[in-house]
């Protein structure tokens, strides 16, 4: 099967765990076969002095209060290890939420919402018409950096998101350029890539295009030039942005509409030319599970970070949605078969160097149970693409943060940094790429200026 | 700074605004330093709220009550007041959130265990800040699978099979600390993993006055 796929998709969003997104396929009967949510819900109350707060249905899809913790040491006690048994009990969820924003306590506090198909209709309707994998965890007990280091290099030097630039060593484009692989970046605003200094070249070349330009590359590009490996990126909700983009990367507090949207339109590119859609494979997931409640403990399959302290994880991060969407998995099918993000380089190496692993740390990953992601692909290929749902959106929202206020959270500065950094080491090539990051520095700085009376975060 | 009381007897749905119910005028942003209600977090229908607010700028609560209702406790309510002080162009504002509940409704309590030699303790406080001291026990129902223990204000009662009901604790109040027990089976004594994280049961809670 393997050999029949030509192209391969790899969409990653932020910060939402499984039963969040996807739960509700089982509770609400549209497909019983998924490990999501089920009556009665109060089985998975999270406690917090003594009172019992159960998942519950997330009424309207609108920016959230705060943003749930997601730091390792958030999510240590999110999976809250049972001195009784040793097994994670999945039940803190509310505990470090509350500890973490300060907000007042609520029947409902958000890591414990989960959505209905209306709110997520494209999500749903991929999840349901496509593959949806049951058992895929984010690769590491900690936030958005090294998580997704260890999707895009099968190994990470830290262990939580700071204010640094990030080591890219053993990354999938080195990978991909010198097994002279066709690859492709489409982003949509700066890309996540600008974290790693080592990559920033990569980003002044056509490797690095306009996320609008995804479509009309499916749909008439030649076969010549045509990637073989491609990753869309959203506009990350932590990056700088003006005017009129709106982040679509799905990380909180942002309502999920704009997500929604931008997975409907990578959804209709992917599928725009029938003898391109043929030959490819989607995977939408989530890089980590942004404090969110999910009922399922992650597998005690360790790991330890390759620079800094050598932070040592004894388990995988919580489960995240994804979905593998392609003529390739059978329709309407779950998958139980134990992925990370790691499973994406199994894959890969499998398709492109047979009988060669990804990495020495890929090929570990895989002899403690992780498997590849062409585990889950069917033995037929079924071409057809059903319409996804064409209904609209609704999202409440205010407009959100704007450049009036200057970034003061880990995630946003640490982007502003980058992103400077890259200006400073490029400033004619960032120009080009990323016009809008001029201005960007100018605003911020007077922002900056005019709160705090100083500048920071590098600038 | 102006201080303020004022009683809100619980009907029915909707959205209420009391605009303009006093305002002060001082020389500084607005400001809420305290909004607090009588009782704090649950009610019942017919249930009088006492709130009492200090602030500086012109007071407004707003009122919202949507469906907060679960498995246990479909008809469940949730009231949100906002006191929001304004002057000028600057707000600022601080919550209250209470939960209507049917006059019986039912709670699962949920305690992490503790193992000890061969036995398993669970304990946890319910607090009587957010419980009072109205609702009552009327019964309890063991979600256990093993025989359990239930201790709690000062009666003790033995469940011996998932899904018995005890009615020990009638009329003590459900707030306070509550304490289950169990020993280990064989199959928990040879595998560690098969323990239980919680011990669980449900109470039926009767909003009694008297």
């Amino acid at each position: 099967m393997l050999e029949n796929i030509n192209t391969i998709v790899l969409l990653m969003f932020e910060n939402r765990s499984f039963d969040h997104m996807l739960g509700h396929l089982s509770f609400d009967g549209i497909n019983t076969q998924v490990d999501g949510l089920r009556s009665p819900l109060s089985q998975y109350a999270n406690v917090f002095n003594g009172d019992p707060f159960p998942p519950f249905r997330i009424k309207v899809d609108s920016a959230l209060a705060k943003d749930p913790p997601h730091d390792k040491d958030s999510i240590a006690v999110q999976l809250d290890k049972s001195d009784a048994n040793g097994q994670f009990l999945m039940d803190g969820f509310v505990k470090a939420y509350i500890n973490a924003t300060k907000v007042p306590l609520t029947p409902k506090p958000d890591p414990m919402g989960f959505f209905s198909a209306a709110q997520v209709p494209i999500t749903s309707f991929l999840a349901s018409t496509y593959c949806t994998c049951n058992r895929w965890f984010s690769s590491l007990p900690t936030s958005t950096q090294p998580n997704r280091t260890m999707a895009f290099c099968g190994d990470s030097s830290i262990d939580d998101t700071k204010l640094q630039l990030i080591s890219a060593k053993g990354n999938i484009f080195d990978w991909l350029v010198d097994k002279g692989i066709k690859w492709r970046v489409y982003h949509d605003g700066l890309s996540f890539f600008t974290f790693y200094n080592d990559l920033w070249h990569f980003q002044f070349t056509d490797k690095f295009k306009d996320y609008e330009f995804l479509f009309s590359d499916f749909q008439s590009e030649s076969d010549a030039s045509f990637p073989q490996v491609i990753v869309v990126e959203p506009s990350y909700k932590d990056a700088p942005h003006f005017g009129s983009d709106i982040p679509n990367d799905n990380h909180p507090p942002l309502a999920v509409g704009f997500g929604e949207e931008f997975l409907r339109r990578t959804y209709e590119a992917v599928t725009c030319n029938p003898a391109r859609w043929g030959n490819t494979l989607m995977v939408v997931y989530y890089d980590e599970h942004g404090g969110f409640f999910d009922h399922v403990p992650p597998p005690a399959i360790g790991y330890t970070t390759t620079g800094g302290e050598h932070t040592q994880f004894n388990s995988l991060g919580v489960r995240v949605p994804a979905i593998l969407v392609s003529p390739f998995v059978t329709k309407g099918s779950v998958s139980n078969v134990l992925l990370d993000h790691t499973s994406v380089l199994q894959l890969l190496a499998e398709k492109f160097t047979p009988g060669v692993p990804f990495s020495d740390n890929v090929a570990a990953r895989m002899g403690k149970g992780i498997q590849s992601v062409s585990q889950v692909l069917a033995a037929t290929a079924d071409t057809t693409a059903p319409a996804a749902p064409s209904t609209p959106l609704m999202v409440k929202s205010a407009l959100g943060d704007n450049i009036a206020v200057a970034p003061t959270e880990d995630m946003p500065m640490a982007f502003e940094k980058a992103a400077h950094d890259m200006v400073e080491a490029h400033e004619e090539e960032v120009r080009q790429k990323y016009p809008e990051l001029s201005q960007w520095e100018h605003s911020a700085a007077i922002a900056r200026n005019a709160t705090v009376g100083q500048r920071g975060a590098g600038l | 700074m102006f201080n303020l009381s004022l009683n809100i007897r619980i009907r029915k749905a909707g959205l209420l605004i009391i605009p303009a119910l006093l305002w002060g005028v001082g020389a500084c942003s607005p400001k809420v330093r305290s909004f607090t209600a009588s009782p704090a977090t649950m009610i019942t229908k017919d249930d009088s709220v006492k709130f009492n607010w200090k602030v500086t700028g012109e007071p407004t609560l707003l009122f919202y009550q949507e469906d907060a209702g679960d498995d246990l406790n479909p008809g469940a309510q949730l009231l949100s007041y906002k006191l929001v002080a304004r002057k000028g162009q600057k707000e600022d504002f601080l919550m209250q959130i209470l939960t209507l509940l049917p006059d019986t409704s039912s709670h699962v309590i949920k305690l992490k265990t503790i193992r000890n030699g061969n036995a398993l303790f669970a304990l946890d406080t319910l607090q009587t800040q957010k419980w009072g001291t109205y609702f009552k026990v009327d019964q309890v129902q063991s979600f256990t699978d093993q025989p359990i223990v239930v201790v709690h204000g000062g009666r003790t009662a033995g469940l011996e099979a998932k899904g018995q009901v005890s009615g020990a604790f009638k009329g003590i109040p459900n707030s306070g600390p509550w304490e289950i027990r169990s020993f280990l089976t064989e199959a928990e004594m040879k595998d560690s993993t098969k323990i239980p994280g919680h011990l669980i049961i449900q109470a039926r809670v009767i909003h009694q006055k008297n």
